[in-house]
């Protein structure tokens, strides 16, 4: 017998229970467009927040900490892995003693075959930025130092990146541009932004003053710095951030503070550092010797596939219940296809009397589950993609509208994943209808009322 | 063509033992046309299937045109029952939704013809038992006479050189069974079919070559060109 005639022939067979087929089939609609569901969507945010992981990242780096533990790190090994023996000097509970980086650490560090440069990481806090020539201010997330090896990454759409030695220059985010009612991202370069710092005294300045109630009775100082816009990024999800040279960053940052022990030995806040690498390939290397001097750090890798972690987890948590959904439909499977053996039992007898060997017989039950599993899944497909492109489209018509490229109704070839899975399933299903149809007695089958 | 030696075959009904072939020995010649004859539960039905193919004997053994059957794996008794010998039943036993032509060309899908050939068969075989204005009507849409005939064509497509027919006349009238038995009369004299018809149908036996009694599992009467001949074994 031919496969093609095979195939026909059980199409045929497949639709004359319609409505038990269109139901069976249905059975496995659900599962497939779970699947389906889940491989267009979180991949699309895990390719978007990769991207923007990536946009201001770069394999060359290591994230410092003065610490022997990674902040966070005792927290996250406690969940799962059980209870670590004590050791003398062992805190209790989850410790958030973080350890500060002096001067002579820096140097330390910096003296490790394989590192290129330390760069401490001025983050003033702006209170607003204003055009020169506009009167609209508007609010800064985030204002930070961003060495010249962590913009590999980064895409411009105007201007260009910002050098280490820029002092009085600046890039900005994408989003600056349309809220200072620019058209064009082009209008922008050049043009000058005043970024303006409040002084908010923190613990160690208050301290330093030594008298406590002057702190309500404080003068409310502020200072306008100015900037040249070098630079607009492409759109990222830090949709109101500006960049800075570390010179700018770190004056702003002490004036911000009131003090000027920002990034030195007496700074309490000077707990994390970037490590730029001579080459991208030596971070496990250099985290290493990093560690043995006492310190703990994150390469890129590592953060990275944190960040693939989480969304393996999601992905196999969510497509769980899909798979689910198709083992449970493959029980209707297996009942629709042994009811069918029986009522096609006189049938049966006859194929076999005219030449059917039992193997064809059997073939002819397996495609017809193997049918059901591949309509079944094409049908999920493309409901889950079309659920998929909905959510992308309303979503970028309200709540994700600044996010251009994140695309939750993502085309890759995990998408087969479903109508391929749903067809295993079906035809494993339909394993047992088919040994059971191809060994019926032809005598008894022919004479099966 | 076909020969019979000591064929054996006993089925268990609860704690009854039933012999369906008792010791059966007997042979075939090409193009002979043989009626089965003998009472319900003789073992009539029980031969035909044997040398069908459908069923297998506990002992003895049925050779048919040098196929000893006992020997034939599932795949040969397929290609047997597809190429060798055609089976006609009472009940038609035709698939309700497929058209005639479909019902015809079946077999020779099983054969894995390609399409046009088979196509062109199944249609020259309706047309040799006369429904050649049939060939897109579905059974339901024909009489017995007529589904029958599919059958007929159905058996014969593949030209084989045994047709065996359970029982061909005996859900039909008169008039249509009379048409029935000249197309297999037909048959065998313009194709030299060799036909083994089970029946209880006494113009059949009058148009046969030979007429063979079957009771308890035994053949106790083998009557050529009616002459009545001494059968070797009787009834115990």
């Amino acid at each position: 017998m031919k496969f093609i005639d095979s195939i026909q022939i059980a199409f045929s067979n497949l639709f004359r229970q319609k409505l038990r087929t269109l139901l069976t089939i249905f059975s496995i609609v659900i599962g497939a467009t779970l699947i389906s569901l889940v491989y267009a969507v979180i991949p699309g945010f895990e390719n978007f927040l990769n991207a923007q992981f990536n946009s201001m990242n770069s394999p060359k780096l290591i994230e410092i900490y003065a610490s022997k533990e990674r902040p966070g790190q005792e927290f996250m090994g406690s969940i799962g892995s059980g209870p670590e023996e004590y050791k003398e000097g062992d805190s209790g509970s989850i410790s958030f003693d973080f350890a500060t980086f002096k001067d002579a650490d820096m140097e330390k560090i910096s003296q490790v075959d394989g590192v290129k440069k330390v760069h401490e990481i001025p983050m003033p806090t702006v209170e607003y930025a204003k055009m020169e020539e506009k009167d609209k201010r508007l609010k800064v997330s985030y204002a930070v130092y961003l060495p010249e090896f962590l913009q590999e990454n980064l895409n411009l759409v105007a201007g260009e990146k910002l050098k280490d030695s820029n002092s009085g220059k600046m890039m900005l985010a994408n989003q600056f541009v349309e809220s200072f009612g620019y058209s064009n991202a082009e209008e922008m370069i050049g043009k000058t932004i005043i970024l303006r710092v409040k002084q908010q005294p923190t613990f160690d300045a208050v301290a330093s003053i030594a008298v406590p109630s002057s702190v309500t009775a404080m003068e409310e100082k502020v200072k306008d710095y100015k900037f040249e816009v070098v630079g607009i990024t492409e759109k990222t999800i830090l949709s109101s951030a500006v960049y800075l040279s570390y010179t700018d960053a770190l004056e702003m940052s002490r004036f911000a503070r009131g003090s000027d022990n920002v990034l030195t030995d007496k700074d309490e806040q000077r707990i994390v550092a970037w490590v730029e690498l001579d080459s991208a390939d030596r971070a496990d290397e250099v985290k290493k010797k990093i560690e043995e001097l006492g310190y703990s750090g994150m390469t890129y890798e590592e953060s990275q596939n944190i960040l693939n972690d989480i969304f393996g987890v999601l992905t196999i948590a969510f497509s769980s219940f899909g798979v689910l959904a198709m083992a449970v439909s493959s029980l209707g499977i297996l009942n629709t296809l042994v009811m069918a053996v029986y009522e096609r039992t006189r049938e049966i007898g006859v194929m076999k009397a005219i030449g059917a060997t039992k193997k064809t017989v059997a073939l002819l039950f397996t495609l017809e589950a193997a049918l059901i599993g591949l309509f079944g899944g094409l049908i999920g497909l493309g409901l889950g993609f079309g659920i998929a492109e909905l959510l992308n489209i309303i979503g970028h018509k309200t709540v994700l509208s600044a996010f251009d490229t994140l695309d939750l109704s993502n085309v890759s070839s995990l998408l087969l994943l479903a109508p391929g899975l749903s067809v295993v399933v079906a035809t494993i299903a339909g394993i047992y209808p088919a040994i059971r149809a191809s060994k019926l007695d032809p005598v008894k089958a022919l004479h099966y009322e | 063509m076909i020969s019979i030696k000591n064929a054996k075959k006993t089925y268990r009904m609860g704690d009854e033992e039933i012999k369906a072939l008792d010791d059966v020995t007997f042979d075939v010649k090409q193009g002979e046309f043989i009626a089965i004859i003998g009472p319900s539960g003789s073992g009539k039905s029980t031969l035909l299937h044997t040398i069908g193919g459908l069923d297998s004997l506990d002992n003895g053994s049925i050779t048919v045109d040098g196929d000893d059957l006992a020997v034939l794996k599932d795949r040969d008794l397929a290609r047997y029952r597809n190429k060798t010998v055609g089976f006609i039943f009472q009940n038609f036993n035709l698939q309700s939704r497929y058209t005639a032509l479909d019902n015809v060309e079946l077999g020779l899908i099983f054969a894995g013809m390609p399409k046009k050939e088979r196509k062109e068969k199944a249609r020259a075989a309706l047309e040799k038992v006369g429904l050649a204005d049939r060939v897109s009507h579905k059974p339901t849409e024909l009489s017995g006479g007529q589904q029958q005939r599919v059958s007929i064509a159905r058996a014969m497509v593949n030209s084989p050189k045994v047709i065996l027919a359970d029982e061909p006349t005996g859900n039909l009238d008169s008039k249509s069974g009379e048409k029935i038995i000249e197309l297999l009369h037909d048959l065998q004299q313009k194709m030299n079919v060799t036909i083994l018809v089970v029946t209880h149908d006494d113009r059949i036996a009058h148009k046969a070559d030979r007429i063979l009694r079957i009771l308890d599992g035994k053949i106790v009467e083998d009557v050529t060109n009616g002459k009545k001949e001494a059968v070797k074994e009787y009834t115990d």
